[in-house]
């Protein structure tokens, strides 16, 4: 019986021992699915989350305004003979492009967080007024949000220019699952679906005073719609949500002298939607574009052309000329954008995602030569430039040639150059490139990936 | 320990007694003497020699040796040792009788170690490789895999990188990452290095990049001997994590008998295997000016052919544009050169700056001994290399002890107890834009180091754009450290419950803890903005394991039963953090995160983790006399990382065994000494996914200054268990007298539910998922065969040859023809696809060079010829080779002649290629490295030129494979199989020169040696060594390519291991 004690020891320590490893595990540093969305504490906070998705690397972080100026004449391709970038740099990205590829993800990483918010926010039930507003006024935000990617997928990846054509962009509306695919719809579906959303935030947000910059303000709702009416030329939506906004008081241009303050002052007067970086969570702007004083041409990813600054010297009053910087003999004879040159040890730049001066614009170009010239000279005297007269634009064409190069000189590394040529017809005569190349291709991983569910751009 | 002690001084008083007196012992009655020896032929101090029915017995000496006094001349005498069994002898009137005693259970040789337990050779059924320890010591290395380097078929072992402490890529039968297991304790063996050593310009990290092992923890000194479980009748029993085969280390325990003192040391010198020649300051300008004249000429003949102003390049004002015609077309004389200061007379061989013949140093002391109840061994180590790139090093200490203790006929107990810490100071290498390779390949020879005085010369300023920073000063300048402290302990106990039944129980710890330290100083490119830079990130991981089982053991008459049954659990728990610095004081070169201006902490998706695993495992053997074998295995699973309905995996194993030459018919046939058929099928499993992948989370999410939250996965639907069917079928042999022996394997195995990152609709949010998809089938031939080619009295000659084919092919996909990029900015350079291998490269065809005109020619996907700047990649992209061997293997011969021995080792490789994606930053011929013609910039072209490129194409008519050079235009297509080279080597690994001493006065023998290691590599491949995957040890979707890879060491030492 003594000489037995020790195996009971030690079997009594293995049924200890049993009691210890828990096959339930659960993140203690995460939330679970199941946690959310059961109170307005983490409806917020969920909100605060799908900011975040904008600021991405691929998405407002950089990648998706660079690239699309860097498949422009504006941009030059730089880094260490990257094929990716270089496909950017020569205009004809194909389906196998890296970047392509995160940038679709990350735009509907961004609509897949407001779909979770808005069918999560139904499961919310208190009826207190207090808990209604904030129900209206995240469900608003939420969907504006949403129609901000849905737009931006649109521009990239769908015949945005052609409301007859059937190569929308999947609209996604609902919660989705791991084996979830859904088809592209037609473009005028698309641009359905992100009006809609549009006029639903515009009213859950009707009542917001607020023009913080930062955040989805019926301004911010208003400026969107100006560009999405623009986009699918419907002029007089256009013109009329852009005077929604013009005449909206909270935001005005800045002058000759002021309007190098958009880029160095955080939320200028011209800003109706800015995303804010800080230290914690930096842009890359600055890396991409500027990186520091004495870099090499391999440092940075996205050069000025050697065009722009062509075009600017056709310009001869326009300041915006100093925004741009050729004298670095590393990039001749390309140059740098100074747009996001001053953060260099904080790269905190900020995201210009919508300014008052693109109002101006879009009204100048929705009204036409005799009713819009006002809005162009407008943004013209106020850039150092004298101010057109109706002689100076004689017809049309000269006109719509007049607005579009106020665009460039106006938005150049702002990631509008791709879009502005692509929607007025102008990729091929410009860039010299197909007009198939006027969109991007669907990454080759989604075709694969929805087996052809998901189809092809024409071209690619 | 003092009567260990004390045993010790009265043996060599005891044998001067026997030498003083031998007349006197002899006058008394009959004397037998002889030596005893063990198999090997070494001697055995200590064992007893007993004269059958009296009390009478001596112990032999330290050298084997004894005398013993006999009543009669027909007495019998009782030799036994502990650890040996027993044997008795009747003198039969001899006087001197030499005596061999096997080592209980069989030698070294005949029992191998086998998943909890050990069994005879001749009883194995599966497919196990075995290696001891004196087949791979002495070898200057820091990881245990590169012991067993080209010495065990089936097995290819790839060292990625050339850096002290480096992963490797340790293959099983075409799988990647084995369970390692070291003492029956499942040893973490991935790269817990929190910070990447790869980042782009940004600051984000752009890859696996260098990738170190934790396997170094371990001192390869300490191993006795390393057992492979390749099928799954004998990796089954580790279930859940044998799917991709289980090393099973053993460590060196201590035996009964004189207390063993080992000093164990070499030193010696390391320097680059294989240097890449590089063009001189002239030759640099002559290839730009031979860019600059073949770019106007190629103008020239394209405009005339046209009829009008045109050509590749744009019209005649892009060449003036860029400044090489003048206004009327005619080149400009010099355009270049005044840019290229040959009259500095700076002519920098940049290789030479980087890389030095660096020492390497390593000590190893231990006691180990004991008595029939304790046994101990107790260790010590420094383990001291300089990288042979500048500033880099590797320096491990480490602790080991253990103890076994039989407390009583029952009851037995023991511990081993192992602690290291390793301070790796890191060199920025292997596929990083700042690495120090990555910028000397290519380095202008015009640029010197110092432009004054304590200066670093400023890149930009030279030639060469390519660079990312000036490789002295990133070596200099970037001081990183990862350090890392392990534990690794376990206790065990054992009960005899009947003679049949024992009862074992075992608790074990593995604590790692590794921190790394980054510091770019300012004078960096990476942190010259921020004033300094540091990042500093923590790995912690605590993992703790107990396992019991209950073996039963019995003969039944002829029939023999072994049964075992146990109950395992598991928990592993990481934690994880990491912090970035900015801006610190210059003065004093001060580098703590507390100096920093700003302090920034970067997320971590799950920072801590918990899993765990909870196991059931039962398994029998039963054999009838030794001839008919059977084993069956089954091992019940648990996971935490499975969903609750998929928790379980069960994975069951049979093979059977027939030891033919037991048979009456072969029974002492001289030519078949051992014919052994083996046949063997079962199911293993993986697990190796990252923690909480089971459901959704949601994880933070900053903006404008507030926390919040964002979704951070997609849920698998039923996410289980990875499952690997294995059939094994093997034949052992041994013939013609011990001649030869050894064994022949064939198996298929069948990996499905593959558990991996699937790609889904991008539409969902997400890339990918992780989830099981897919299936691998792997199967091959293996051989592996020892002679023993001369055994004369003197003279040894023993060889051991291994040779494998190994075929891997995707069986099913998710989804097919996924492209997999080595580099997350870069175009993809491998693909999945149905019914290929894993990790085949695609790139565009290479057609050759133009006869005429020096084109490079890539045939597009009609197969017409175009040239490097009318590809389409995504169009005309193919599959262009696998980096897997068709195959693979080693000789090693042994020679002794007297107390001189020598080693050659070699290895070899075949049909595996490389993509050696470097070179196409080092033949750029020329480039401006401007990505469009009117770009180009006068004062820089891309990168200095290997002198391959002397032999390209200059002139109509010339033969050659290396294209024009070209200014304004890449004549290359990087992604293309220009630069994908055959990786087939023959590599002589390792030659050990020894001579041993016996005897000698205050030692028992000493043994000198001299070694080289990595000796020559016979290949044709162009870069440094085809030995090489540049995106780290763990990952066959990429594998084989180099992406300016620390190059592995040509390694020369002299070592000494002394016995006392």
């Amino acid at each position: 019986m003594k000489q037995k004690l020790p195996i009971y020891g030690l079997l009594a320590a293995l049924l200890l021992g049993s009691s210890c490893a828990k096959l339930n595990q659960l993140s203690p540093t995460s939330v679970t699915a199941a946690q959310m969305f059961h109170d307005t504490t983490s409806l917020n906070e969920a909100l605060v989350g799908l900011y975040a998705t904008l600021e991405v690397q691929e998405y407002y972080g950089a990648y998706y305004p660079m690239l699309s100026d860097l498949n422009s004449d504006n941009g030059i391709a730089g880094g260490y003979n990257n094929t990716s970038l270089n496909e950017f740099g020569a205009y004809s990205v194909t389906s196998s492009n890296l970047f392509v590829q995160n940038m679709y993800v990350a735009l509907y990483y961004t609509v897949t967080t407001a779909n979770d918010i808005l069918v999560g926010e139904g499961g919310i039930s208190d009826t207190a007024q207090q808990t209604q507003q904030l129900l209206a006024s995240v469900k608003g935000q939420a969907l504006a949000i949403r129609a901000l990617a849905d737009f931006d997928l649109l521009r990239a990846f769908g015949y945005h220019w052609d409301t007859t054509s059937i190569y929308g962009i999947p609209i996604v509306t609902t919660v989705q699952t791991a084996d979830s695919v859904v088809p592209r719809g037609t473009v005028a579906a698309s641009y359905n679906s992100i009006i809609a959303d549009l006029n639903a935030a515009s009213t859950l947000l009707s009542g917001d005073a607020d023009r913080n910059p930062n955040y989805i303000n019926p301004a911010v709702i208003n400026a969107l719609l100006a560009r999405v009416y623009l986009y699918k030329k419907d002029y007089f939506h256009a013109a009329a949500y852009a005077t929604l906004v013009i005449n909206d008081g909270a935001f005005s241009i800045l002058d000759q002298n002021g309007f190098p303050t958009i880029y160095t002052a955080k939320n200028s007067k011209e800003s109706i939607l800015e995303l804010p970086f800080n230290q914690q969570n930096q842009s890359e702007y600055n890396i991409t574009t500027y990186a520091r004083p004495d870099a090499a041409s391999t440092e940075v990813l996205f050069i000025a052309s050697q065009e722009l600054q062509t075009f600017f010297q056709n310009r001869p009053l326009d300041l915006r000329i100093n925004l741009l910087d050729y004298s670095s003999p590393n990039f001749q004879p390309n140059g740098r954008t100074l747009k996001y040159s001053s953060d260099i040890s904080q790269k905190d730049n900020s995201a210009y995602v919508l300014r008052i001066s693109e109002m101006y614009l879009i009204r100048a170009e929705a009204l036409g030569r005799t009713n819009g010239l006002a809005d162009l000279n407008t943004v013209m005297t106020n850039r150092g430039m004298t101010a057109l007269s109706l002689s100076d634009v004689p017809d049309d064409p000269t006109y719509a040639q007049a607005v579009s190069d106020e665009n460039r000189a106006e938005f150049n590394f702002e990631g509008h150059r791709y879009f502005d040529l692509a929607r007025t017809g102008q990729i091929a005569n410009v860039l010299g490139v197909p007009a198939s190349n006027s969109v991007y291709p669907i990454p080759l991983v989604q075709i694969n990936a929805t087996n052809g569910v998901v189809v092809q751009n024409p071209g690619y | 320990m003092s009567q260990t002690v004390r045993a010790s001084y009265l043996l060599p008083v005891s044998l001067l007694l026997c030498l003083f007196f031998p007349l006197a012992i002899l006058a008394q009655s009959l004397v037998v003497h002889g030596t005893i020896k063990d198999a090997d032929g070494k001697p055995i101090a200590g064992a007893s020699i007993v004269v059958k029915g009296s009390s009478k017995g001596v112990t032999s000496a330290s050298d084997g040796t004894y005398s013993i006094s006999i009543p009669s001349a027909n007495a019998v005498l009782e030799f036994s040792y502990v650890g040996f069994s027993a044997k008795t002898i009747n003198v039969k009137g001899k006087t001197l009788l030499d005596v061999s005693l096997e080592a209980a259970g069989g030698q070294m040789v005949d029992v191998l170690v086998v998943g909890y337990g050990t069994q005879k050779k001749s009883d194995v059924t599966g497919a196990i490789s075995s290696i001891k320890n004196k087949d791979f010591k002495d070898q200057p290395v820091s990881n245990l895999a590169v012991s067993i380097e080209g010495k065990l078929s089936g097995i290819n072992v790839t060292q990625p990188s050339g850096t002290p402490g480096a992963g490797l890529l340790v293959s099983i039968r075409g799988a990647q990452n084995p369970l390692y297991v070291v003492d029956g304790v499942p040893m973490l063996s991935e790269s817990f290095s929190s910070l990447n050593t790869a980042y782009n310009l940004s600051g984000q990290a752009t890859g696996t990049g260098q990738n170190i092992s934790s396997i170094s923890d371990i001192n390869p000194d300490d191993i006795a001997s390393i057992e492979v479980l390749k099928d799954a009748s004998a990796a089954a029993i580790y279930g859940a994590r044998a799917a991709n085969g289980v090393v099973l280390v053993t460590t060196k325990r201590g035996k009964a008998g004189k207390t063993n003192i080992n000093l164990n040391y070499y030193t010696g010198i390391q320097n680059l295997e294989k240097m890449i020649h590089f063009l001189n300051s002239q030759q640099f300008l002559a290839l730009t000016n031979d860019a600059i004249a073949q770019d106007i000429n190629v103008y020239n003949n394209e405009s005339k052919a046209a009829g009008y102003d045109t050509s590749r390049y744009g019209n005649l004002a892009v060449l003036q544009g860029v400044g090489i015609v003048d206004g009327n077309g005619n080149p400009i004389a010099d355009a270049a050169a005044q840019y290229y200061d040959l009259s500095s007379g700076v002519n920098t061989n940049w290789l030479k700056q980087v890389f030095r013949t660096a020492p390497i140093n390593n000590v190893e002391l231990s006691a180990s001994g004991g008595n029939d109840k304790t046994r101990f061994f107790v260790g010590g180590g420094y383990f001291d290399q300089n990288g042979i790139i500048i500033e880099n090093y590797f320096k491990r200490y480490n602790v080991r002890l253990s103890i076994d203790n039989q407390a009583t006929d029952r009851l037995s107990f023991g511990t081993t107890i192992t602690a290291s810490r390793s301070d790796n100071k890191r060199s920025f290498n292997d596929n990083t834009y700042t690495g120090i390779v990555t910028n000397a390949l290519g380095a202008s020879p015009l640029m010197p180091v110092f432009s004054s005085p304590g200066v670093y010369a400023d890149f930009t300023q030279y030639q060469a754009s390519w660079l990312s920073d000036n490789p002295v000063k990133s070596a200099q300048q970037i001081n990183a450290h990862t350090y890392s402290d392990r534990v690794i302990g376990s206790v065990y106990g054992e009960y005899k419950i009947f003679s049949t039944l024992k009862f074992r129980t075992s608790w074990a710890i593995d604590y790692n803890d590794v921190s790394d330290n980054q510091y770019f100083s300012a004078l960096t490119v990476d942190a010259q903005t921020v004033g300094g830079k540091l990042l500093e990130g923590r790995l912690n991981s605590f993992t703790w394991l107990n396992e019991n089982t209950l073996t039963f053991q019995k003969a039944f008459g002829s029939h023999n039963l072994t049964l075992l049954g146990g109950y395992t659990q598991q928990s592993d728990q990481v934690q994880q953090s990491a912090l970035q610095g900015t801006g610190f004081p210059q003065t004093g070169n001060v580098q703590d995160i507390s100096d920093a201006a700003f302090v920034s902490r970067p997320t971590i998706p799950f920072p801590v983790t918990t899993s765990t695993l909870q196991s059931f495992l039962g398994r029998v053997n039963y054999d009838y006399q030794g001839k008919y074998l059977v084993t069956a295995t089954m091992r019940a699973d648990g996971s935490s990382r499975f969903p609750s309905n998929e928790r379980f995996g069960y994975f069951p194993s049979a093979s059977l065994g027939w030891n033919i030459t037991k048979e009456k018919f072969l029974n002492d046939n001289p030519i078949f000494n051992t014919v052994k058929l083996r046949v063997s099928y079962g199911l293993t499993g993986d697990q190796e996914i990252p923690d909480y992948q089971n459901q959704v989370y949601w994880g933070p999410a900053r903006y404008n200054g507030s926390a919040g939250l964002s979704p951070l996965n997609l849920s698998a639907p039923a996410l289980s268990w990875q499952n690997n069917k294995t059939f094994n079928t093997g034949l052992d042999l041994d013939l013609f007298h011990h001649f030869i022996n050894g064994s022949i394997e064939y198996f298929v195995s069948e990996r499905t539910k593959l558990l991996g990152q699937q790609p889904v609709a991008g539409t969902t949010g997400f890339g990918s998922i992780i989830t099981n998809s897919g299936q691998i089938e792997d199967k091959g031939w293996e051989f592996q065969f020892a002679t023993n080619n001369i055994h004369t009295g003197h003279f040894t000659w023993t060889s051991s040859f291994n040779i494998s084919f190994l075929k891997n092919r995707i069986k099913s996909l998710a989804v097919d023809s996924q492209y997999v990029s080595a580099y997350n900015d870069q175009s993809p350079t491998n693909i999945l696809k149905i019914g290929k291998p894993v990790g085949e490269f695609i790139g565009v065809r290479f057609a050759g060079v133009n006869v005429q005109n020096g084109d490079a020619e890539y045939y597009d996907n009609m197969g017409h010829l175009e040239r490097a700047d009318q590809v389409n990649f995504t169009r005309d992209a193919t599959m262009i080779g696998s980096p897997r061997p068709k195959f693979f293997g080693g000789l090693t011969n042994n020679f002794q002649y007297k107390n001189l021995d020598l080693v050659i080792a070699l290895q070899f490789s075949y049909g595996n290629k490389v993509f050696n994606l470097i070179r196409t930053t080092y033949e750029s011929l020329g480039w401006s490295g401007a990505s469009t013609p009117g770009s180009a910039y006068l004062p820089q072209v891309y990168a200095n030129n290997d002198t391959r490129v002397e032999k390209r194409w200059e002139k109509p008519g010339d033969h050659t494979d290396i294209p024009r050079a070209s200014f304004l235009l890449q004549n290359y297509f990087p992604n293309s199989d220009e630069f994908m080279e055959n990786g087939s080597y023959l590599k002589i690994r390792t030659v050990n020169l020894g001579y041993t001493i016996h005897k000698l006065k205050g030692f028992s023998s000493a043994r000198l040696y001299v070694q080289a290691q990595n000796l020559l590599d016979i290949t044709k491949y162009i870069g440094f060594d085809p030995e090489v995957s540049s995106t780290g040890g763990g990952n066959d979707q990429t594998a084989g390519i180099d992406y300016a890879a620390y190059p592995q060491a040509r390694t020369f030492t002299f070592g000494v291991n002394l016995n006392f």
